[in-house]
Formats: C-alpha cells, sequence, structure tokens
C-alpha cells in the first residue's frame, strides 16, 4: 500500500463503514465503503471547511437536502482533525453539464441556480464570525487595481497618439476612453458598495455551473470544496457570465428573478455587482500583463467584444427590478 | 400521489445509504419500505424538530443501555435523527413485522407495564438529559378536571331539545349528580396532594404519553415493542401509569386485584413512592373517561352527534356503572 493511500485509511477509521479501498483518481481521492464510494476531502484550514460545512447545512436545515454534505463518523465529527488540516467525507455526484443544453432542464437548472445560490448568500447574512485564512483573497475590484487600471489605460492611450489614425487605430481608442469611462463608473459604484470597509460578507470566487447535477430527477449540489473566498457576488457574476453563454439573456433572468424570489439584494452588493458588471476585467486582464499596448492590437479587439457582453449582462441586472425587493424602490 | 411518494422515498433513503426495492402504504403517512438493507417504517411527523431530537435521543440512550422493547430512529449519514425536505419531516424505523395482535397475548398488560417499568428506571437514573415538551403541572391538570366539568355542565344543561343527538345529552344531565360526587372528591384530592408535595420534588422519567395498545406491536417470539414516543415528555412517571390504568382496568371492571398484579410488574422493575401512589390514585378518583364523551360530543357536528349518539350514551352508561368500582380501585392504590 502506498503511503499517502496508508495515512487517508488510517484517518477515516473513525468512520461507522467499512473502508474497502482508498485510491487516487483526477478529481481526487476516493474511498469505496460497504456503503458505497465516498470522496475524500481533504482541507488545510479547519475554518475553511467550517465555513463550506455552515452553508452547506443551512440549506439541509431549510429542507434543500439535495447537496453534498460532510459525513459524521462515529462521534457524529463533521471530519476529522489532524495536525496538518482536515479530513472528510462525503457523498458525491459527478460534475454534469448536459443539463446545460437540454431544452426543458435548463431553464428549471437555472432557476434552482438562482435559489440556492440566494440560500448560501442568506446563511451568512446573521454571522458576524469572519473567514480570515489564508483562502480569503480581495476579489477582483480593489483600491489597487482600480488605480493601476488609470495608469494602464493612460500608458496604451500614450501609445496610441504616436501611431497614425487609421480606422482601426481611432476605432481602438474610441474604445479606450469608453474602458476609462467603465472603469470611472466601476469606481463609483465599487465604493457606493462598501466592499472597500470590508462590510460584504465573503463568497465563493468562482461557482462552476456544473456543480449543479441532475440526478433521478432531483437537483443535487455537488463540489465547492476549499474554494477561494472573495467579497460577496463575484460568484454571482461567475455564474451570469456562464449562464449568458449557454441560455442568454432569458437564461439570466430566470437566474435573477429567482434570486430574487428567495432574497433581496440590498442596495449595496447590488452595487456591488454592477461595479464587477462594469469593470472592463477582459481588457484589463490582457493591459495589466502586456509591456506594448500596440503589438496587442487585434487581441485587443476580442477583448472589446468580450466587455459587450458583460454589458449585455449589466443590462439584464438591471432590468430586474425585483432584484433588490421592495427596497429598490 | 404514490409515484411522488416513490421518488421521494428514493432520494429519502439515499440520506441513509439504503436503496430502495418497494414502498407500500401502510395508513396515514406511513409507509413500510423494502431496501437493499431490509424493512423500514418510514412516517411523516408533525412534532417540532426540538421535540424530534429529544425523543430521538432518548431511544437511542435507551437502547444503549439495553432495552429493546423500543425503537430508535434511524441516523442518517449527516447524523440527523430525521430528514427535513420539502416542507416535511420523515424519520425512519427498523420494521417489525407484527407476529400476532397484542389482544391475544396473554396477560400482555403486566408485560407493557413492566417495560413501562425499565424504561422509567434508566431515564429517571439518566436525569433530563435532553429537553423536549413541557411536564404537566398539577396545576395544569387541576384547570384541565375544571375545564371537563365545566363542559359537561354545558352539555346537561342544552339536553332540552328533541332528536337523537340529544339521547347523549340527556343521559349525561341525568347523572351529573352523582358524577359531581366523584369529580368534588377527585379535586379534593389533587388539593390535598399538591399541599402534600409543596416543595417537594417528585421523580422524573420519561413518560410514553399515549401508552395504549396500538402503540404496541408484537414481534416474533411474542416480544413487546413500544412504539410511537412522538409525544413523550420528561414528566412523573404516573402520568404513563394513570393514561394505561384508565384505558385497560375498565375491560376488567377495575378488578383490583388485576390492578395489584399489574402494579407489581411495573414495581419489579421501579418501585413506587408513597407521594406517587397517592397521586396515582388521585389521578384514577377523576372520571376522565366520561369527561372524554363529553369533550368528543361537544367537538362533533350535529350529523355526528347523532351518529354517534346511541354509542356514546352506552358508554356512558357502562363507565358510569364503574364507577364506584372504580373509585375503590383508586383507594386501593394507596394501601400497597
Amino acid at each position: 500500500m502506498k503511503p499517502h493511500e496508508e495515512i487517508l485509511r488510517s484517518h477515516l477509521e473513525g468512520y461507522p463503514f467499512m473502508i474497502q479501498e482508498v485510491k487516487q483518481a483526477e478529481t481526487g481521492w476516493y474511498a469505496l465503503t460497504d456503503r458505497g464510494k465516498k470522496r475524500i476531502i481533504y482541507c488545510p484550514d479547519e475554518n475553511l471547511l467550517r465555513w463550506s460545512h455552515r452553508w452547506r447545512e443551512y440549506l439541509a436545515d431549510q429542507g434543500v437536502r439535495q447537496v453534498e454534505r460532510y459525513l459524521t463518523t462515529k462521534q457524529r465529527e463533521h471530519w476529522i482533525s489532524v495536525s496538518v488540516g482536515c479530513y472528510a467525507l462525503s457523498d458525491y455526484w459527478e460534475q454534469d453539464t448536459t443539463w446545460f443544453t437540454h431544452p426543458f432542464l435548463q431553464k428549471e437548472g437555472y432557476q434552482v441556480l438562482g435559489e440556492t445560490l440566494a440560500r448560501i448568500h442568506e446563511c451568512f447574512e446573521s454571522i458576524e464570525e469572519v473567514y480570515r485564512g489564508r483562502y480569503r483573497k480581495k476579489g477582483i475590484l480593489n483600491e489597487t487595481r482600480l488605480k493601476n487600471s488609470y495608469r494602464h489605460l493612460h500608458a496604451a492611450m500614450k501609445e496610441m497618439e504616436k501611431e497614425t489614425m487609421n480606422a482601426t487605430n481611432k476605432w481602438l481608442l474610441y474604445n479606450l476612453f469608453r474602458v476609462a469611462e467603465r472603469v470611472k463608473k466601476a469606481e463609483a459604484l465599487y465604493r457606493a458598495s462598501g466592499v472597500e470597509n470590508d462590510q460584504t460578507p465573503l463568497s465563493f470566487a468562482y461557482f462552476p455551473l456544473s456543480s449543479l447535477v441532475y440526478w433521478e430527477e432531483a437537483w443535487y449540489i455537488t463540489g465547492l470544496h476549499n474554494p477561494v473566498l472573495v467579497p460577496r457576488h463575484e460568484d454571482t457574476l461567475s455564474i451570469l457570465e456562464q449562464i449568458h453563454e449557454t441560455g442568454g439573456k432569458e437564461g439570466v433572468r430566470v437566474f435573477l428573478s429567482a434570486y430574487a424570489g428567495r432574497r433581496s439584494m440590498p442596495i449595496r452588493e447590488r452595487n456591488y455587482l454592477l461595479a464587477l458588471l462594469s469593470y472592463p476585467l477582459p481588457v484589463f486582464s490582457r493591459l495589466e500583463n502586456i509591456s506594448v499596448f500596440v503589438e496587442e492590437k487585434e487581441r485587443m479587439g476580442i477583448d472589446f467584444q468580450l466587455q459587450i457582453r458583460r454589458e449585455h449582462l449589466l443590462q439584464c441586472v438591471l432590468e430586474t427590478q425585483e432584484l433588490c425587493g421592495e427596497a429598490s424602490g | 400521489m404514490m409515484e411522488r411518494m416513490e421518488w421521494l422515498a428514493k432520494h429519502l433513503l439515499y440520506e441513509y445509504d439504503l436503496f430502495l426495492h418497494q414502498i407500500e402504504e401502510r395508513g396515514k403517512d406511513t409507509w413500510r419500505v423494502d431496501t437493499n438493507q431490509g424493512a423500514f417504517l418510514l412516517r411523516r411527523m408533525y412534532e417540532h424538530p426540538v421535540q424530534l431530537y429529544f425523543v430521538a435521543s432518548w431511544l437511542h440512550y435507551l437502547y444503549d443501555r439495553g432495552i429493546r422493547s423500543i425503537i430508535p430512529f434511524c441516523v442518517t449519514k449527516y447524523g440527523e435523527p430525521y430528514v427535513f425536505v420539502s416542507g416535511d419531516r420523515y424519520a425512519l424505523n427498523l420494521w417489525i413485522e407484527e407476529a400476532e395482535p397484542i389482544r391475544s397475548v396473554p396477560g400482555w398488560e403486566a408485560r407493557v407495564l413492566r417495560e413501562v417499568g425499565r424504561i422509567h428506571k434508566v431515564s429517571q437514573q439518566a436525569g433530563e438529559r435532553w429537553r423536549g415538551y413541557a411536564p404537566v403541572s398539577l396545576e395544569q391538570v387541576k384547570r384541565r378536571w375544571e375545564d371537563s366539568i365545566n363542559r359537561m355542565t354545558v352539555v346537561a344543561e342544552a339536553a332540552g331539545g328533541a332528536g337523537r343527538s340529544m339521547e347523549f345529552a340527556r343521559t349525561v344531565r341525568g347523572s351529573v349528580e352523582q358524577i359531581s360526587l366523584f369529580t368534588d372528591r377527585a379535586m379534593r384530592g389533587l388539593a390535598e396532594v399538591a399541599v402534600k408535595l409543596e416543595g417537594k420534588e417528585l421523580a422524573r422519567a420519561l413518560c410514553h404519553g399515549r401508552l395504549y395498545r396500538r402503540n404496541v406491536i408484537v414481534g416474533t417470539g411474542r416480544k413487546l415493542y413500544l412504539t410511537h414516543f412522538e409525544h413523550a415528555n420528561f414528566d412523573v412517571p404516573i402520568r404513563d401509569l394513570a393514561i394505561f390504568f384508565r384505558r385497560y382496568a375498565p375491560y376488567y371492571e377495575w378488578n383490583i386485584q388485576k390492578g395489584q398484579e399489574w402494579l407489581a410488574e411495573y414495581e419489579a422493575e421501579r418501585p413506587l413512592t408513597l407521594e406517587e401512589r397517592q397521586l396515582l390514585s388521585c389521578y384514577l378518583l377523576f372520571p376522565e373517561r366520561l369527561m372524554q364523551l363529553v369533550w368528543s360530543h361537544i367537538r362533533d357536528s350535529e350529523e355526528q352527534r347523532e351518529e354517534h349518539a346511541r354509542r356514546r350514551t352506552k358508554t356512558w352508561q357502562k363507565h358510569l356503572r364503574l364507577l364506584p368500582k372504580m373509585h375503590r380501585f383508586a383507594f386501593s392504590v394507596i394501601q400497597k
């Protein structure tokens, strides 16, 4: 037996079933037991696992049982703590992408996602304890990034001024001005959101659509272990982008109205979501990593297109009147 | 409907790592589910989650201490005694096949009381570890009795009308005076017990609360299982005894010897204190069965009253006839 397997097996002795085999697959470690195949989750930070456990149990307490949860040991603990972190076991479902394009399931899936994400956000509403571990990141928007954005834009514009003003260059320069406007807008919304004052609860940096699976005619939430945590709504943004790609504007609307049906989004949070959508991230992802702007002119065109997609999303969020409930009045 | 239940059961059982083979409805909110690990009883529960945790914790505790006449709730793989889904709570127990009706088991009453005595003894020793429904105080009993007496007076006073539905009311009116003698005595007895017990704490134990024949299953080898603990609370054990005696002693015309035999079985596990005997005696003085008939009459619609009038009148007369015997029985409880 390999040392890894042996260590894992010894950690899992506290569970009320027979571990027949411990093996590694592409997606992680698994235990074959007399009660089926279980996923082994290793988390180096117990507080992060606690955060993850909290929303899962919250969903279950609300009657949303179809969620991957941590199984209990013989001592009724949900994980085993060791010197290097914690181990947990869970039942799991293989990530599924087939429903994204299924004519009937697609819409229902977006709806379930909207409600589920709203519930997860709701879970951390009353919890004052804030996770401050190493898996917490600053998030897409922050003071430094905004400052740097202006610097990058300024440099790019200066380079462009030296170029001959043909139609392509004119178009590029025009778009750079538009980008600058967007940064300003994003900055204003960011300041209005209060995120810079650390007032927004944390949530996933990314939420893959494939975490929702359709199994035996029921929707299950799987995975989402060891997430990077950032101020709330980057997960909303990531879902919106994925839905927009597969389900278009209609899909986005279904998701948003399901979210709003469960949880009214405070104005500050809505501001942050709008800030995220306004901020031309696709453009800056490139600008931040290039030294000579004019050499990347063609590729920049693609980034502008990507930003246009975000503008569509922004429009959808603005059009969803009910998102903030009565408070939006 | 059943299709949806089958779908739901499949997902519910998944939380226990069980796989559904077959599901069969066995009464209101009750299903037998056959799985890869045998048969189970699936029930929709209506109790508050706190109460369910209370019951589940106690049943596990009792089972761990060797009491095999109870069936603990199965625990999900996430450590919960029930599953809450779509606004409903479901609990799972091992299925016990009824081998024969309890009535056909000679001396079942004594056997049940012995098991109850054991449960009371073990839970009393453990003390109150979990909190569920609150215990019933003597003050509450007094108020309940007063309400019952008032209801009887109301029914008796309304006996003037014609029709079959009035038959029962007239019977009540005819016996109010006689019953009042007994209720007065019971009320005085309760007041005396309250004075005697002032400052004294009676022992408490896990009380089933619905100790009826329908909540007992006879398994293979005539093994008895007590079921439906959902209304249980941590209370004075006399509560269970009073409920049991009121229900089953009338079948033996409140035979004192039979009562002593039953109590002896109970006391073989958990002897009663003098105060407990006094309280039990006092509880049995009150004509609870007659009051229940009045309460059923009040709750019924006019049509239902007409429908039940004859049967209810007959039952009333039977228990009325038994009242003096019931009283002798109640007094005999104090004289060990």
